[in-house]
This record gives C-alpha cells, sequence and structure tokens, in this order.
C-alpha cells in the first residue's frame, strides 16, 4: 500500500506470554506474522463502511521479557514450562516444550482512508472514535500467541509528522531487514577479507585507512552458505594477543560495526506440490488451498527510531505477493 | 553420481547387512569365543546356532524381503516432519529435495551443506532408515536412497537375484522414501496458518493455508555445525590454553545465548530418529533486541535536590556512549553534527523513560517525603495536584514556569558532564551548545508533555 494517508499509532502494547519460538532455529522475539497477522485480523473486521484499510505494520520493542532460566551466564538457557491441566481420565498431560515472553511493543500501522479525509486530526471527533474503536478491538485479539493486557493509547499522524512518530516511538528498538547484511556477512567468510554494506545498500569490501583490505577473523572457505553466516552472527571469536600490538585477549564479532544482527523468519517455502482446496485431509479450512512448507529465515536488524532510513515507507513489514514458492513479508528496498 | 556401478552397490549392501549382523551377534560371538577357549562343547553349540540365526537374519534375501516389505510400510521418511510441531500430531511427512536454489538472502534447507534422511514410525523398523543412508562408492559421497529416488541403472539386479523382484523391492523402497501423496493428510495438532497471498487478500478473498513442517534435517545439520564449532578438540585445547601461562596461545570461538528445547520429552525417538540422536535437544540462536537500561531500577535519594545527577547519567549510559564517540570523533563534519544530535536524543529519550515511569507508576504524592527542587516535583509528580490539600501545587503545576527550570538543569547537566570528561575541549562547550541542548530538552519536554494530555506553557 503506497498510498498511506495516515498512520495508526498502538503505543506501548502489553503481551503477556506470546510465543518465544520465533522459528526451529530462534528464540526471543515473537515471528514478524504474529503482528502482521493480527493487524491483518483486526483489518478484516473493521466494518466496510468505514472505507479504511490497514496496510504495512513497523514493529517497535521497548521491552521484552523471555521467560527462560540460565544456570549461569555462559549456559545454554531453558524455557520455563508450565504444568497443564490433568488429562480426562486423571493422568498428568505430558509436557510439550514451549516458550513464552512478555513484551511491551508499538505497532505502527500504515491506514488508508479512501473516502473522506479527518479534517483537523488532532482535534477531530469522529478519528478520536475511531481510534478508541480499533484500540477495543485490538485488546480483544491475540497477538504472537500471547494475550494484549493493555495498550498505552492508540493516536492517528497525519504522512508527513515522521518525526512526531519516531518521537512517539521512543525508547524502543525498530525491527529491519538486514539481508544485504547476510550477503556480506558471507561473502566476508568466504573471501576471508571484510565486506560491509555501503550507503547504497550495496556490498564492498571492507578497508583501513590507507585503502589496504582488511582480513577477517577466519580463513577464507569457499564452500561458506547464508547458514553459516547465520551460525557466525552469534559466534564470537577469541583472539591471542598479537606479540606487538597488545597484550591483551580481543574479541571479534562478524557483528561488530554492522549493528544488532538477529536471526529473523521472514516466512515460508513451499516444501511439496500445493493442494487444491479440500484435498489436504484434516486441513482446517477446506475454501482455500493448502500447502506444505518451513520457515525462511534471513537476518534483521534492531534499530534506535533515529537511525531509521529517510524512507520512511522502508521501515513497514508487508505480506508479499507470493512467487516462486515463496511466501515471504518483506520490507519495500531502499532504492 | 555417474560413475557408481553395480559392484559398488552390491558392496555397499553387503557390507551394511554385515555391520548389522556383527553388531546384533556381538555378545554370542564372545560367548562363542569364551565357550571355545573353555572347550564347553553344549556352550559352543548353543552360540554357534545363535549366530546361524542371526546370520540367517541379516543375510540378503530374508533382510531386504523383511525391509521391503514390513519395515518400508511401517516408517515415514522426511526432511521434514510433521512430529517435530508436535508429538502428536499424525501428518505426512515431506522428504524434500533442494533443488531449487533460494535468493542468497534468504535461509532455508538449501542452506545445509547435507541434509540427513529423517524417519519416524516403528522404532524396530528404523535399521531401514539406516539401510537407506549407506553411503555408495569409492568416494563414498552418495548416499543409497539418492541412487533410489533417483531410479540409478546400477540398482538392477542389487536387492535380490531374481531381476522382477529386485525391482519391486526398489519400487517399494523408492514408495517409502518419497512418501504417499495420494492421500495427503495433516492433522489438528499441525500449526496451519491462513496466509493472505498478498496485499489485496481482503479484497479478492485470495489465501492460501500454509502447513510448516518441522525441518529436522536442517536442524539436525546446524546442532552438529554449533556441536563442531563448540566441542572439537581443537577449540576446546584453545580454550583451556588461554590461562595457562606456558601453551601456545591459539584462537577459539564461543556461541553463547544460545536456549534448547527438547522435543518428544523422555522419547525423543517418538519424534524422529535424528531428534532421538540429539536426546531431543535442538538449538536455538537469540533473536533479542538490545536491552534498555531498565526504568524499573532508578531510585531518587531522599535527600538529592534534582534528579539530574551521576545516578540518572548511569541510567541512560547507551546515550552518553555514544555521545563520548561523537566528540572524540573529528569536529565538526556535517556527519558527526547529525550524529551528535542522535546521541542528544538518545539520552532525552532514556530519561524521559525513566521520567515517565516515575509519573505514572509511582504513587501520586511521593514527592512530599522528598527534598527535590518545586520545579522537578511538579514535573515528576504530576498526579499529586489532584490531591487533598495539594491547591498550591496545583495552581503552580499548572502554571508550567517549572519547565524554564528542568530544562536548565537538564543543559547544565550535560553541560558539566561534558566539561569534566573532556578538560582538553572544555571551552568548546559553552552558551551555543548548552543553548541548543536546551532547545532539544524543551522539546522533548513538550511532546511529553501532550502525550499525556498535561498543561504546557
Amino acid at each position: 500500500m503506497n498510498h498511506a494517508n495516515y498512520y495508526l499509532l498502538f503505543d506501548r502494547i502489553q503481551i503477556q506470554a506470546a510465543n518465544a519460538i520465533s522459528g526451529p532455529l530462534s528464540y526471543g522475539f515473537p515471528s514478524l506474522n504474529g503482528f502482521l497477522g493480527a493487524i491483518h485480523a483486526l483489518n478484516r473486521r473493521l466494518p466496510e463502511s468505514d472505507g479504511i484499510t490497514l496496510g504495512g505494520v513497523l514493529v517497535a520493542c521497548h521491552h521484552c521479557d523471555v521467560q527462560l532460566y540460565r544456570p549461569h551466564a555462559y549456559a545454554d538457557a531453558t524455557f520455563n514450562q508450565s504444568r497443564n491441566p490433568l488429562k480426562k481420565n486423571g493422568d498428568t498431560a505430558a509436557i510439550i516444550e514451549e516458550g513464552k515472553v512478555h513484551l511491551t511493543v508499538s505497532l505502527l500501522v500504515e491506514v488508508r482512508k479512501a473516502d473522506q479525509v479527518w479534517a483537523n486530526l488532532s482535534q477531530n471527533p469522529q478519528a478520536s472514535e475511531w481510534c478508541t474503536q480499533v484500540q477495543n478491538m485490538l485488546m480483544q485479539q491475540r497477538i504472537a500467541g500471547g494475550s494484549v493486557t493493555s495498550i498505552g493509547r492508540t493516536q492517528l499522524f497525519e504522512s508527513h509528522q515522521q518525526d512526531d512518530m519516531i518521537a512517539a516511538l521512543l525508547p524502543a528498538f525498530v525491527l529491519m531487514d538486514a539481508g544485504q547484511d547476510l550477503l556480506a556477512i558471507t561473502r566476508e567468510l568466504q573471501t576471508g577479507q571484510q565486506h560491509l554494506v555501503n550507503e547504497f545498500d550495496e556490498i564492498q569490501p571492507a578497508c583501513d585507512e590507507n585503502g589496504a583490505p582488511l582480513p577477517s577473523a577466519r580463513p577464507a572457505q569457499t564452500e561458506v552458505t547464508a547458514l553459516d553466516a547465520l551460525i557466525e552472527v552469534a559466534t564470537l571469536h577469541h583472539l591471542p594477543p598479537d606479540a606487538k600490538d597488545s597484550k591483551e585477549w580481543r574479541a571479534y564479532s562478524v557483528k561488530s560495526g554492522r549493528g544488532w544482527l538477529v536471526p529473523l523468519p521472514v516466512g515460508y517455502q513451499g516444501i511439496a506440490a500445493p493442494f487444491a482446496a479440500g484435498e489436504l485431509a484434516h486441513c482446517r479450512t477446506a475454501e482455500y488451498p493448502s500447502q506444505y512448507v518451513e520457515t525462511i529465515y534471513s537476518l534483521g536488524k534492531w534499530v534506535f527510531p533515529f537511525r531509521l532510513p529517510e524512507n520512511f515507507q522502508q521501515c513497514f513489514w508487508r505480506y508479499a505477493t507470493p512467487q516462486d514458492n515463496l511466501y515471504l513479508i518483506t520490507q519495500p528496498p531502499a532504492h | 553420481m555417474q560413475d557408481i556401478t553395480r559392484a559398488d552397490v552390491q558392496a555397499a549392501i553387503s557390507g551394511f547387512l554385515n555391520d548389522q549382523f556383527l553388531k546384533k551377534a556381538e555378545p554370542d560371538i564372545k560367548r562363542l569365543e569364551k565357550a571355545e577357549t573353555e572347550q564347553n562343547e553344549a556352550a559352543i553349540a548353543a552360540a554357534q546356532e545363535a549366530l546361524a540365526q542371526w546370520r540367517h537374519k541379516y543375510s540378503a534375501p530374508i533382510w531386504l524381503d523383511d525391509a521391503a516389505r514390513r519395515m518400508a510400510g511401517q516408517l515415514k521418511f522426511g526432511s521434514h516432519i510433521s512430529k517435530g510441531i508436535h508429538p502428536d500430531a499424525k501428518g505426512d511427512n515431506v522428504n524434500f529435495s533442494a533443488d531449487t536454489p533460494l535468493p542468497e538472502h534468504l535461509i532455508g534447507s538449501q542452506s545445509a551443506h547435507a541434509l540427513a534422511l529423517d524417519a519416524n514410525g516403528n522404532a524396530a523398523a528404523l535399521p531401514l532408515a539406516a539401510f537407506f543412508n549407506t553411503p555408495v562408492g569409492a568416494a563414498q559421497m552418495v548416499k543409497l536412497r539418492q541412487l533410489i529416488t533417483q531410479n540409478h541403472p546400477a540398482l538392477q539386479g542389487c536387492f535380490a537375484d531374481d531381476a522382477a523382484l529386485s525391482d519391486e523391492y526398489q519400487l517399494l523402497f523408492q514408495a517409502a522414501l518419497i512418501g504417499a501423496t495420494d492421500a495427503p493428510i495433516t492433522h489438528e495438532r499441525n500449526k496451519q496458518i491462513l496466509w493472505p497471498r498478498g496485499e489485496q487478500a481482503i479484497v479478492h478473498d485470495d489465501y492460501i493455508c500454509l502447513v510448516p513442517l518441522y525441518p529436522s534435517a536442517l536442524t539436525h545439520a546446524v546442532y552438529q555445525q554449533i556441536n563442531q564449532a563448540r566441542y572439537s578438540e581443537e577449540n576446546k585445547l584453545a580454550r583451556d590454553n588461554r590461562f595457562k601461562k606456558t601453551a601456545e596461545h591459539k584462537p577459539y570461538v564461543s556461541i553463547t545465548q544460545l536456549a534448547i528445547t527438547k522435543l518428544g520429552g523422555t522419547k525423543p525417538q517418538n519424534v524422529s530418529q535424528l531428534t532421538s540422536a540429539q536426546g531431543g535437544r535442538n538449538y536455538l540462536l537469540p533473536n533479542l533486541p538490545p536491552k534498555l537500561q531498565s526504568s524499573k531500577a532508578f531510585k531518587i535519594s531522599a535527600v538529592a535536590v534534582t534528579i539530574f545527577n551521576k545516578r540518572l547519567r548511569y541510567h541512560s549510559y547507551r546515550g552518553w556512549i555514544e555521545f563520548d564517540e561523537v566528540i572524540k570523533a573529528k569536529k565538526s563534519v556535517m556527519a558527526v553534527r547529525d550524529q551528535r544530535k542522535l546521541a542528544l536524543q538518545m539520552i532525552l529519550a532514556e530519561v524521559f523513560q525513566i521520567a515517565e515511569r516515575i509519573q505514572t507508576q509511582w504513587p501520586a504524592g511521593w514527592s512530599r517525603d522528598y527534598q527535590l527542587s518545586m520545579a522537578e516535583k511538579y514535573w515528576l509528580d504530576p498526579d499529586r495536584a489532584d490531591l487533598e490539600g495539594e491547591e498550591a501545587f496545583k495552581a503552580a503545576c499548572d502554571a508550567g514556569d517549572w519547565a524554564g527550570e528542568v530544562i536548565r538543569s537538564f543543559a547544565l547537566w550535560l553541560n558539566q558532564w561534558l566539561k569534566e570528561t573532556h578538560t582538553a575541549i572544555a571551552e568548546d562547550f559553552d552558551e551555543a551548545e548548552e543553548s541548543e541542548w536546551r532547545r532539544a530538552m524543551a522539546s522533548a519536554l513538550r511532546t511529553s508533555q501532550r502525550r499525556f494530555g498535561r498543561i504546557y506553557a
């Protein structure tokens, strides 16, 4: 939706016990689909007579409290589990592991109002009434599998009020796509030379002040795939002191200088041909076609709101039109 | 894969059967050895009989017949399994062939270097999965299952002496590997997602039901890769040597902040063979946002006259670090000036997070017991104005004159710290700088007051 004429801010949504396991390879913040799906569901519930549609979603996280236990700082964490009610025959139910997270997020949603605009937005009673209405609707929904316990407030912005929107999000971190960084890291592992994403979103080798290429912490491996790069993002290299430079051990991470990178599930890919509607037995819907899929990963980046790109449109996640067997949630490209 | 010959396949099959035989018959072989040294005739006979039974069971015609007719029907193979989503899910598994490459910035099963074949079902039939995973050929790079799914010509007559019977077995194996797709079935415990196909999904009623399966072959590859990085002898040695003065120091890696989920509880074999090999454990990588300094922990000392002190600086350290870096950087380039603005905004954001928490969460009237300046009390304890007997407070609060003093305190706080820590360039922070801090604070204060619908002068 490129013609959003308003933006709707759900400020400080508190979500209890959302799903912390965002995919088969990552935990922490719920997957994007949890938020986009909730807004999509909200959009479906809006009365048609309003002539209002919701578009892309900006996700900002204020607070993220994963319910886990880590015996000491270097140990692997396990998720806190809950005992579920007894089965019908009185046996204890088996524990199927789940991961929960308590969240405070702000969502900024593109709004398109087709027929007439709200005059004098900040004082417009209809606009504020509509805000209250959608806030109440969202309160009744689940977001990312968790219950909404409170929403700070709901406010409409006009599209030129970018600075006000950014100020309203503070302090928080906004989730951005970092697919280019994943490519740069893959190149770095393949060539053994540091690569960076420049301001035009292109990948180039990194150089020091004299123009000499900077070596990576790992020797070049031609066989490296994006999956290796994903694991590399979580890896910390401990390098012994150089004889001349220093006496201290150094730590090197491929993330340094690139921002706060995280693995990010961005959608699904079909792993078998799609079935026609009603063909797959025990499918929850016989109305629509169905398909077996697997989660697709990329990299994401948590960005402080002041560092967001000039082009504000770029910060909004949308359902892309499926192609090549891929069902993705994307942000518009930079250029 | 082209240079695989029939002899290679036959060698692989007989090698596999021999291994299975040795594994199962090991106790009896030992018993036989023992009996022979003791010259115990009865025991020798018993052990030999037992061995003969094993040999019969693992002879090619018997075992392959059993494998094709019984085991193949009792196992469900796949690279993506249904039970990984929920152990009770009884939907199809999918064997995904990673032929079509993904765009370079995406990661899926194609990104793994090698995908193992996973299986679940009757545990007694699991040797068949090992059979399919038998490497073939001199290089050992090709798996038997790859040949079977591709109908490789070298397989002809390998599974039985009779050509027709061999082909029949091959078809049965192939059917088991590919999985039946003519009657696809999923399960209520499988996650199912109604996915909008594009942005106009609501208008065109254009959805598809996606059924995600657990990519156990991919997660197995990740599990092994992480274990290899962490626990390889080389890495462990380098890590141990770090704190030994005499040893040679070498680089090592650590992977921290991981979480573990256990699939299948105490019976991971119920989920799948690969899951069982991992003891049900799966590594998850963290995708948490950075942690902001918690505003919960912030306290005001009862004798403090202002909140703009060292304690607040500690609680807004992220912005300060940023500010510090900007000041150290070469002066007054355009980009640096922009960065300074950002750092200032970051400090403000953190200050206001704390302020808003105090304003909204602390009980109204808390400031009565504190020595703070009145201006900061008006700012941080606005609800006190609504309490009984606080008419004077309310009047002064509404008048809004206090804002100027808060803004001044903020600018002073910032400037003082800059002068203290950057003594060499202390004179650079003069009136112009201070008025810049004031402007930024004033605008932030205005936004914050408006947010809560408070009067702002």
